[in-house]
């Protein structure tokens, strides 16, 4: 009994010193010293904090730099080795109790060694109130990724989702949460919706009229505004999570899988070659006919919008606009409704996955 | 906790009410009047202040300005052509060459013309609608009913809003005293917002309202701190005082400030000069140079009167703490495009330069004690700190050039409700050089807002030649006045009133304040 115990404890070990070590040939080829040279720098900041990943970005010699950490976090049983070997490599991670909480991109290499998966501090964008920890862990990714500020008052603008209409109030919550922590850390923090910030990345030349959509992991943010004044802004709660789910659960793979699949192969003008492939299709058909029927429903409903002269464009962005084929099936399923107004293209945006990140860095540099 | 939670939420709440989401949109034609524009600002970021500008102050604009379409058109031309001129100078030139070639559409010709005698042109149109008026308002209302290109909403709202001019309702002052049945003006903020609040020959445009450019901290050591543009701070006489807490006061309303006007932000500098005496600037002198200049940084530091001194060798002394309030602006007022500030102690901060620009005069009984200086004797020296220190505390604070001024314009007398009680650096002062607007060309809010005047005490002082800003907030009253349809010195005693009201208010706080101190620093936190 004991021997299997201490067995079993010392392929965990294993284990995690293996995990660990892929850790840090990641974070030496990717990160770099981001957090160093942020410490220096007096320039404004723009905060992505999607449900699946913080993206900061800075303008860093002319050029806007961006890092990213997953929005994940992994609890291990704690142990002395376990704790010197996330130290040795710095991997973030802090103890509570009897156990080891593992956050950022470390969390998911870890979830893969140890075959589980990673619990996420936030849920269709909000802070998950289904988790205890979710305060902590988020608070501990976002010191790891944005430094204090060099200067007290520098500006940061971090994203938030729209409205949803059952969680108002949440959304409150979650804002003065982040932004408290945030100011802390000497920062004249504000927040931006996040299909705005979309629209100030990648909407200029159209001088910010159009409709910005952001579709992420844990939902979808859209706004529609003119001349940088947003009218109309909502979201849905679907994203990349819901059809890992729907597809995992109706072809009984895991989860992980699933979205290796989605992110490594998928392509929606091909024909499905599998079951997940299929099934994947059809969720994500499910998830643009969400997000169209939402649209045109908001914008029937809508009292505010002003008078149109012409047609305003589309722009697709985040991580589940990503596969091959997606503005394709969107503007499919856009043809068929019958619109309010009139659309001069849809396009996606040049990074989808710093799209966000980046008009939150306009929108800080507007106010600074 | 759970207390703590209802604050954050209620803040949250206030904090969302003034994001842009109800701010209604120009019509049509005028957006793309605006987009015409905004291709020629290069950068996203410049582009977005350039769109929040126009469409701001399109917002701000008296709907009077705005009846019929083309004359919504002109008024966004021209604050387009502002902004952009603003943004990048020289643009205006560009514009006209694109309105040659076609790319910009050309304005029209009459509404141009008329905007730029709008002033006139009101008074007049105003004055023949409200005698027609005879039987009531309604039918006017029916006159200035929604035009075509506006919706049936926003039509509606400019009606009220001119309405609001004819006739608005008294309750707007509380307890309106015995007003008869005389027109009451509608105080609200100035038409065309920060366009007016200068003078309309002003038209230096060079001058950007906030600094970009980063200005950081280089070394710190006990004594002195070195700035990266070259300022040097002598740190060793700070003192403390006791920690800004202002209210600001709206400038668009009458209502009283609730906690969510309560503030601790620095939102401006005021300029003093020490009017002490003066040794002859030579080397024969340097040693009373020093002695008397370190004696009045003594006696300044003693009285907390500044937040910063500047001596006459341009040295920069820290007085009290930034983050303090100080004492050297005791009655005054200033204001911004949102706010009024009643109390400049506070919300400024006082930077004092040795020197002296009046001079005493024996005079006879009654006459004037004091009279303008031709020239001031503050020195180049004393030039290149105190640009300086306005840049790297413009950058540190995010402070507007509009609200840079000096002690002399807004300086006053509660009780008399006259400007100019103190006089320093009322003229003569060289806001050029510190990348200023010249303020005593531009609108004063003692006299637009609160409709103070001056005597003839106050005249003689500056021998007949008081600054141009007077004049032209003199006739800005009086065309307010106008277009109100009541007499100028009714209006005036309005805004009094409205002084009176919020000034006798913040005594008040002051008082409960300092009783319960440390319950309202909470608040602030
Ligand atoms: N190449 C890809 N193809 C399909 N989905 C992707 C791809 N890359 C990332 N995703 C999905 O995008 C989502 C994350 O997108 P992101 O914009 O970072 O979300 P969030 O804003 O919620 O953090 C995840 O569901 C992820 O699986
Ligand atoms: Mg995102």
């Amino acid at each position: 009994m004991t021997r299997r115990r201490q067995e079993k404890a010392g392929h965990r070990k294993k284990e995690i010193a293996a995990a660990a070590s892929k850790i840090l040939a990641h974070e030496s080829s990717s990160r770099g010293s981001a957090q160093k040279s942020a410490r220096l720098d007096t320039n404004p900041v723009g905060v992505d904090i999607g449900t699946s990943k913080i993206v900061f970005a800075q303008k860093k010699h002319g050029n806007v730099a961006f890092t990213s950490q997953l929005n994940a976090f992994i609890s291990v049983e704690y142990s002395k080795f376990t704790e010197s070997i996330l130290n040795q490599n710095r991997i973030n991670h802090y103890r509570m109790d009897e156990s080891l909480i593992v956050y950022g991109d470390g969390a998911e290499v870890f979830a893969n060694m140890l075959n589980t998966e990673t619990g996420r501090p936030m849920r269709h964008g909000l802070l998950n109130p289904r988790e205890s920890k979710a305060i902590e862990i988020i608070k501990g990714i976002l010191d790891d990724i944005v430094a204090p500020a060099a200067k007290r008052g520098t500006q940061l603008c971090f994203s938030i989702p729209g409205a949803h209409k059952e969680a108002e109030s949440d959304i409150i919550y979650h804002e003065t949460i982040l932004r408290r922590h945030l100011s802390n850390k000497g920062y004249n923090a504000r927040s931006i919706n996040e299909g705005l910030a979309v629209i100030f990345s990648e909407l200029e030349k159209d001088n910010f009229t159009g409709i910005g959509i952001s579709a992420g992991g844990g939902m979808c943010n859209v706004c529609l505004a003119f001349l940088s004044v947003p009218v109309i802004t909502f979201s849905i709660r679907k994203g990349g999570d819901y059809i890992d789910d729907a597809v995992a659960s109706v072809t009984g793979e895991v989860n992980t899988r699933v979205r290796a699949i989605k992110e490594r192969e998928l392509d929606l003008t091909e024909e499905p070659r599998n079951d997940v492939e299929d099934a994947l299709h059809i969720y994500y058909d499910d998830l643009i006919v969400t997000l169209v029927k939402g649209l045109k429903e908001s914008l029937a409903q809508t009292s505010k919008i002003p008078d149109f002269d012409k047609p305003v464009p589309i722009v697709l962005s985040g991580g589940s606009a990503k596969p091959e084929g997606f503005e394709h099936r969107f503007e499919m399923y856009l043809n068929k409704e019958d619109f309010p107004i009139d659309i001069s293209e849809i396009r996606t945006a040049s990074d989808p996955l710093y799209a966000t990140a980046k008009g939150a860095l306009i929108a800080a540099m507007f106010e600074g | 906790m759970r207390q703590l939670k209802e604050l954050l939420l209620q803040q949250c709440l206030r904090d969302r009410e003034d994001k842009t989401f109800l701010k209604p949109l120009p019509p049509s034609t005028c957006r793309r009047i605006i987009e015409e524009f905004a291709v020629l600002v290069p950068d996203p970021v410049q582009k977005l202040r350039f769109l929040n500008r126009v469409l701001e102050r399109y917002r701000k604009t008296l709907s009077i300005y705005k009846l019929s379409p083309p004359f919504q058109e002109t008024v966004v031309r021209k604050l387009a052509m502002d902004e952009i001129e603003r943004l990048c100078p020289g643009a205006r030139k560009k514009v006209r060459k694109l309105i040659r070639q076609g790319t910009i559409s050309a304005p029209r010709p009459t509404p141009w013309n008329i905007y730029k005698y709008r002033h006139s042109i009101i008074t007049i149109v105003m004055a023949a609608l409200v005698l027609g008026l005879g039987t009531g308002v309604a039918s006017f209302r029916n006159i200035i009913s929604p035009t075509p290109s506006v919706t049936q909403e926003s039509g509606d709202e400019h009606a009220e809003e001119i309405y609001g001019l004819v006739e608005s309702p008294d309750e707007q002052y509380g307890e309106a005293p015995d007003e008869g049945n005389t027109k009451v003006a509608n105080v609200s903020p100035l038409p065309g917002g920060k366009e007016t609040a200068y003078a309309p020959e002003s038209t230096d445009n060079s001058f950007p309202e906030y600094i970009e450019e980063p200005i950081w901290l280089v070394e710190e050591s006990s004594d002195r701190e070195l700035h990266s543009n070259g300022l040097r701070i002598i740190t060793t006489f700070t003192v403390e005082n006791e920690p800004r807490i202002y209210y600001r006061f709206p400038r668009d309303s009458d209502r009283l400030p609730t906690e969510a006007d309560l503030s601790s932000k620095i939102v401006g500098i005021l300029y003093h000069a020490s009017e002490s005496d003066i040794i002859d600037f030579i080397p024969e002198k340097n040693q009373s140079l020093k002695k008397y200049s370190k004696a009045l940084l003594k006696y300044v530091c003693r009285n907390k009167f500044y937040h910063y001194f500047i001596n006459r060798f341009g040295q920069v002394f820290r007085v009290v703490r930034e983050d303090h309030a100080a004492f050297h602006a005791g009655n005054s007022v200033w204001a911004d495009d949102e706010n009024i500030y009643l109390n400049l102690n506070h919300a400024f901060i006082g930077v004092c330069f040795e020197g002296k620009a009046f001079e005493e005069v024996k005079s006879q009984p009654g006459g004037p004690k004091l009279t303008a200086m031709k020239t001031s004797t503050i020195n180049e020296a004393q030039l290149i700190s105190g640009k300086e220190l306005t840049d790297w505390l413009r950058v540190k604070y995010h402070i507007c050039q509009g609200n840079c001024v000096t002690h002399g314009l807004v300086s006053i007398n509660p009780e008399a409700k006259l400007i100019g009680y103190h006089v320093d650096l009322a003229h003569g002062f060289p806001y050029r050089r510190f990348g200023l607007k010249d303020k005593s060309r531009c609108l004063l809010p003692t006299i637009t807002e609160f409709g103070f005047s001056h005597d003839s005490y106050f005249l003689k002082v500056f021998k007949g030649h008081v600054w141009p800003g007077i004049g032209y907030s003199e006739e800005h009253l009086r065309s307010r006045a106008g277009i109100a349809n009541i007499p100028l010195a009714e209006y005036r005693m309005q805004l009094n009133r409205r002084f009176t009201r919020w000034f006798e208010w913040q005594k008040k706080q002051k008082e409960d304040q300092s009783k319960d101190h440390d319950q309202i620093c909470a608040m602030a936190d």
